[in-house]
């Protein structure tokens, strides 16, 4: 992507929090952040939104079907269809981040993936949002998940924060050492 | 005194004796004093032939010397020329080897660290990804057993907890 569609993504991305800001909790922005990884995953996603002799109402039908999907705010419907209108759908997926970052900059709160080589149960969740509360002073929105190929330990992960404590990074760490050497 | 007759035979006698010198004179003129100015003369040649050759040899003994002082001067010029010539090519030799020795060094050392390169390559490609994928394994095997992984996973909850 480059600065210029950053930039106008950006402005999407604040045009539609300045309207939807108070509708939003942060239940709705883990689910845009699930919608967002998606887009990650799957570049192509919205393909057929960007062809021009597809028909209006085909092109909403599959914006509602992505909605529910994701169980996604319905305020969503409106920014994804000025985006056909304005035939950049094409920045949905950098939208969708820059509604992530200035949704946790505006809540004072932080998105964290905690990913652990075997189960983690809520008390150890919540020890960890503590322990992240503490270093970051936001309030911390957990996305867990089991991660096999850390061996044993847990990671931490946030936009500009990372922190983790694995057989994974030891075993990275010996072989950058043995590189070194 | 003298008669008529003896005066006439002295004249006789003296006139006899004019002929006989004449005759002498007339013979040796004749046969004798050519063949003795020709023996003269060619006695006198020869002496002079002589004297030419002795002045052609002193001559020549003169050049001879001049030469020999040239070739002299020539030999000992030749001989300061072969000695500064040795002199060179040793210098140059002795550079050469000098150079040859350094060029010696200088391969030994791209050698030497060719060697170390190498080494170093077969370490990062071969030792070192097998020492790590013996760890992983060795470490694998260790935390096969979820028990392991669990307890490890619950020392850093713990170690979260006490940092709190």
């Amino acid at each position: 992507m480059n600065i210029k569609d950053s930039v106008v993504a950006k402005r999407y991305a604040i045009a539609y929090l300045n309207l939807s800001l108070e509708n939003l909790n942060d239940q709705d922005l883990l689910k845009i952040r699930v919608a967002y990884d998606f887009l990650v995953d799957n570049r192509e996603a919205f393909f057929l939104l960007t062809l021009p002799n597809i028909s209006l109402s085909d092109k909403t039908y599959l914006i509602d079907i992505f909605l529910k999907k994701f169980n996604l705010s319905f305020d969503l419907k409106n920014l994804f269809l000025l985006l056909v209108e304005h035939n950049r759908i094409y920045l949905l997926k950098d939208i969708l981040k820059a509604i992530i970052d200035d949704y946790q900059a505006r809540r004072n709160i932080m998105i964290f993936d905690i990913s652990s080589s075997n189960y983690l149960d809520k008390n150890d969740i919540d020890v960890i949002s503590k322990f992240l509360y503490k270093n970051t002073k936001n309030e911390i929105l957990p996305i867990y998940k089991i991660d096999k190929t850390l061996i044993a330990g847990i990671k931490l992960q946030s936009g500009s924060f990372l922190w983790e404590y694995s057989i994974k990074k030891q075993l990275a760490g010996t072989k950058k050492l043995l590189y070194k050497l | 005194m003298l008669s008529d007759m003896s005066y006439l035979s002295i004249f006789f006698r003296i006139f006899n004796f004019v002929i006989i010198i004449g005759v002498f004179w007339y013979l040796f003129k004749k046969y004798i004093k050519t063949g003795i100015i020709k023996q003269i003369n060619d006695r006198i040649q020869y002496l002079r032939n002589l004297n030419n050759e002795r002045a052609a040899f002193i001559e020549n003994a003169k050049q001879i010397d001049i030469e020999i002082t040239q070739q002299n001067k020539l030999t000992q010029n030749l001989l300061y020329k072969l000695d500064k010539w040795k002199s060179v090519i040793q210098t140059e030799q002795e550079n050469k080897l000098r150079k040859f020795e350094s060029i010696k060094i200088d391969i030994e050392n791209k050698q030497a660290i060719k060697n170390n390169i190498l080494s170093q390559k077969i370490v990062y490609s071969q030792v070192i990804p097998q020492i790590i994928e013996d760890n992983k394994i060795e470490i694998l095997r260790e935390f096969a057993n979820n028990e392991q992984a669990i307890k490890y996973q619950k020392e850093i909850i713990e170690f979260i907890k006490k940092s709190l």
